[in-house]
């Protein structure tokens, strides 16, 4: 009966060994057509790379131009800004010598617009050095027509007084451009005040009224005569009649620094003793003054977000290239459950204009996914030892079994509940844009996030045909150092104050690339987290 | 010998007219191969197609070293394994008859049986007993292997292999038989 087998397959060797049969013409077409199609597949992965750097490319270009616009946006405003105060400069003594006013203690209104930009300079130093730029021309004196004191008979002398007295200082770069009516700063601490000097509301901003150091300028209708009581320092340029200035609440940089025109009282005094003398003074703000109005819109474009979201994931499961049954997607995907899957982190906004915001930072995900029980077999590792393979969607792993004789290719071993443990850390690239409701904001945003792979772990218990269960723990083979993922979703702050805001988050993060690339399978993970947060503005 | 060579040269560069030249030198064997591996004609068709195509995809790493048929020819017989993994496998039942078949020589059989009729019986075999049958007599496999291969245990590639044999030889024998009595009859 033995010599019949042989005989069989010798028979069947011997007739079909050799034999040789034509198929279809079709067959040629379709790999001819197939081929095409890989051609076309490998120049896209061939590109791959190159396709990296352009997207970086495009994000950090967008980023830019995004930057830039917000710039030329903020600067339309200044220049816009800066239009409607000297246009509120410009008619703010027409009207008064209109209106026939003349008097010294002119109480008509000023609207001064102070912006300050940048340094916190000292502008007392400015001021020091105020005799030389005047004397070079940086005062510019609005006369506001003629003051004429006739007290003193005889004396026709006409004492300017300066409703708005400009000094286009350009002391230094970053330095203060308008000493008194306008101050603009450039620097880092870029703070931007909207200072609104209404003048005839009080009368007590500078107590401290000391006429130590003065600065007379004398006026004749046609010739101004400008005489500088150089004293050491000169310290302000006083206008009579900005004598109340309302504030609010001035920055304490302003206070510092900032010089105003002052009415000094005892300059009336003065000027009714002596006519045709009109004083300049330098006068500390005064601390408690509650009559200078600032508007400031300025705040820090950052903010920080620390969030938690609880995600649900969905795994996407192809085969490439298995070898066995037991590494088929079927076969792989039937035994997984996602047991937990979370993300937290700190992401910091930066915030470009008024509409939208970029988002950075650092994400830490963790994914446990449970396996049921199942027959592993032995297989050549990678170094070419016979060793249980375990195979799961993510990867793979070889589990070393202690038996007196070491496993044969093809054997299979029973391994229990197993586990296994992915972790990323993500640094995501989001752009948002921003919808303002009252204390609510509405975030619509999208962005990409890089993963690097920092655990990943199996965990089983194998239990031999004989002797007691192992414990086994073993790193997951097969997966990528780093994957991407696309990420969408809507973001709603709640602002609880000017430093907090609450923040939830209903995002979808879809894979970009596989997880894995040596297995038998490759791997997308998609998920969907509900993300709160605390947003910090900082 | 030459020509193989620059055909193949001409192949890593994707050069579609080699492809086509190389095809068309080994398609006749290739698609024999094939014919072993599946039931019908169109399955065999398909393997062999998917074959070429890793062979094309893959030609860069042929390293000259050994027989450039015997390498494309693993090709279509691991596409053949996997189109046979890739299929839920139905445990199939075969009745064999174990009644005694007399014995006769290769030759006879040759004599009377042509080669599409003994490819027809293997054809015939189910997947799994088809598949350990080929590896086994054709490409010269041990029982290990193939149990590697297929996934399934040692003790399962030889009792496969045994019924294989089995019913390939009741099918010969019946060949033989209706053979016999067509020339009585003329």
């Amino acid at each position: 009966m033995n010599k019949d087998l042989h005989n069989i397959d010798d028979l069947f060797r011997k007739a079909l060994e050799e034999n040789q049969e034509l198929p279809s013409a079709s067959v040629w077409d379709n790999i001819d057509k197939t081929l095409d199609k890989k051609k076309v597949v490998s120049i896209s992965k061939k590109y791959n790379k190159l396709k990296w750097v352009a997207a970086v490319l495009l994000l950090f270009s967008l980023g830019m131009a995004m930057y830039t616009l917000h710039i030329r946006k903020q600067n339309r405003e200044l220049v816009k800004q800066n239009r409607e105060g000297k246009n509120i400069l410009k008619q703010k003594p027409q009207n008064e010598s209109s209106s026939g006013d003349s008097s010294m203690s002119n109480t008509a209104n000023a609207n001064v617009q102070v912006y300050v930009n940048g340094h916190n300079n000292n502008l007392q130093k400015q001021i020091q050095h105020a005799d030389t730029e005047i004397a070079n021309n940086k005062i510019t004196t609005t006369e506001n027509k003629a003051l004429t004191n006739k007290k003193d008979a005889g004396e026709k002398e006409v004492v300017t007084n300066k409703n708005n007295n400009i000094i286009s200082s350009s002391l230094s770069e970053g330095e203060s451009n308008a000493l008194l009516n306008r101050k603009k700063l450039t620097g880092k601490n870029t703070a931007r005040v909207q200072m609104n000097i209404e003048a005839g509301t009080t009368d007590s901003l500078y107590p401290n009224d000391k006429t130590d150091k003065q600065f007379a300028v004398s006026y004749n209708k046609n010739n101004i005569d400008r005489t500088h009581a150089v004293d050491n320092s000169f310290h302000d340029i006083i206008t009579d009649r900005q004598r109340n200035i309302e504030t609010t609440s001035l920055s304490p940089e302003l206070k510092n620094d900032l010089l105003l025109p002052i009415q000094n009282p005892a300059y009336q005094n003065n000027n009714k003793k002596s006519s045709g003398e009109m004083v300049f003074k330098k006068k500390p703000f005064s601390s408690n003054s509650k009559s200078i109005k600032i508007k400031s819109d300025s705040g820090s474009p950052v903010s920080a977000t620390v969030f938690f979201s609880p995600d649900i994931v969905s795994t996407q499961v192809r085969d490439d290239h298995p070898r066995f049954r037991e590494e088929e997607r079927n076969a792989i995907e039937r035994d997984e459950r996602i047991k937990f899957s979370s993300t937290f982190g700190v992401l910091v906004n930066y915030n470009i204009g008024k509409s939208w915001k970029l988002e950075s930072g650092l994400t830490y995900s963790s994914r446990k996914t449970d396996i049921q029980p199942k027959t592993i077999y032995a297989r050549p590792d990678n170094d070419g030892n016979i060793n249980y393979r375990f195979n799961c969607s993510a990867g793979y792993s070889y589990v070393t079994v202690k038996s007196p004789t070491p496993p044969a290719s093809g054997d299979s071993i029973n391994a229990l509940a197993s586990t296994n443990n992915l972790q990323y850390i993500g640094l995501p690239f989001y752009a948002k844009y921003i919808f303002i409701a009252g204390r609510f904001s509405i975030l619509p945003g999208a962005g990409v996030s890089f993963n690097f792979l920092t655990k990943g772990q199996i965990e089983t218990t194998i239990a031999p045909t004989s002797g007691s269960k192992i414990q086994s723990t073993d790193k997951i083979q097969g997966l990528k150092p780093m994957y991407l993922n696309g990420a969408a979703g809507v973001e709603l702050q709640y602002n609880l104050n000017k430093t907090f805001s609450l923040s939830f988050e209903p995002a979808f993060r879809f894979a970009i690339s596989s997880i894995n690339k040596d297995a038998s399978v490759k791997t997308n993970l998609n998920s969907f987290g509900l993300s709160t947060g605390i947003v910090l503005k900082l | 010998m030459e020509q193989l060579e620059q055909l193949i040269e001409g192949c890593i560069i994707g050069n579609r007219q080699s492809q086509n030249r190389l095809y068309a030198v080994l398609m006749p064997k290739m698609f024999g191969v094939c014919l072993r591996y599946s039931k019908t004609r169109e399955e065999a068709e398909e393997i062999l197609q998917e074959g070429f195509i890793r062979v094309f995809e893959y030609m860069h790493q042929y390293n000259f070293a050994g027989s450039f048929e015997g390498w494309v020819r693993k090709i279509m017989v691991n596409c053949a394994l996997q189109k046979y993994r890739s299929k839920k496998q139905m445990h199939a039942v075969v009745n064999i008859d174990s009644t005694a078949v007399e014995p006769v020589s290769n030759e006879e059989i040759l004599s009377r049986i042509g080669t599409k009729e003994l490819l027809q019986m293997v054809q015939q075999l189910s997947p799994a007993y088809r598949m350990v049958f080929n590896l086994y007599v054709f490409e010269g496999m041990k029982h290990r292997e193939i149990a590697e291969h297929l996934g399934i245990s040692e003790g399962t590639s030889k009792s496969n292999l045994s019924d294989a044999r089995a019913f390939l030889q009741r099918a010969v024998h019946k060949s033989i038989q209706s053979a016999k009595q067509n020339l009585n009859e003329v």
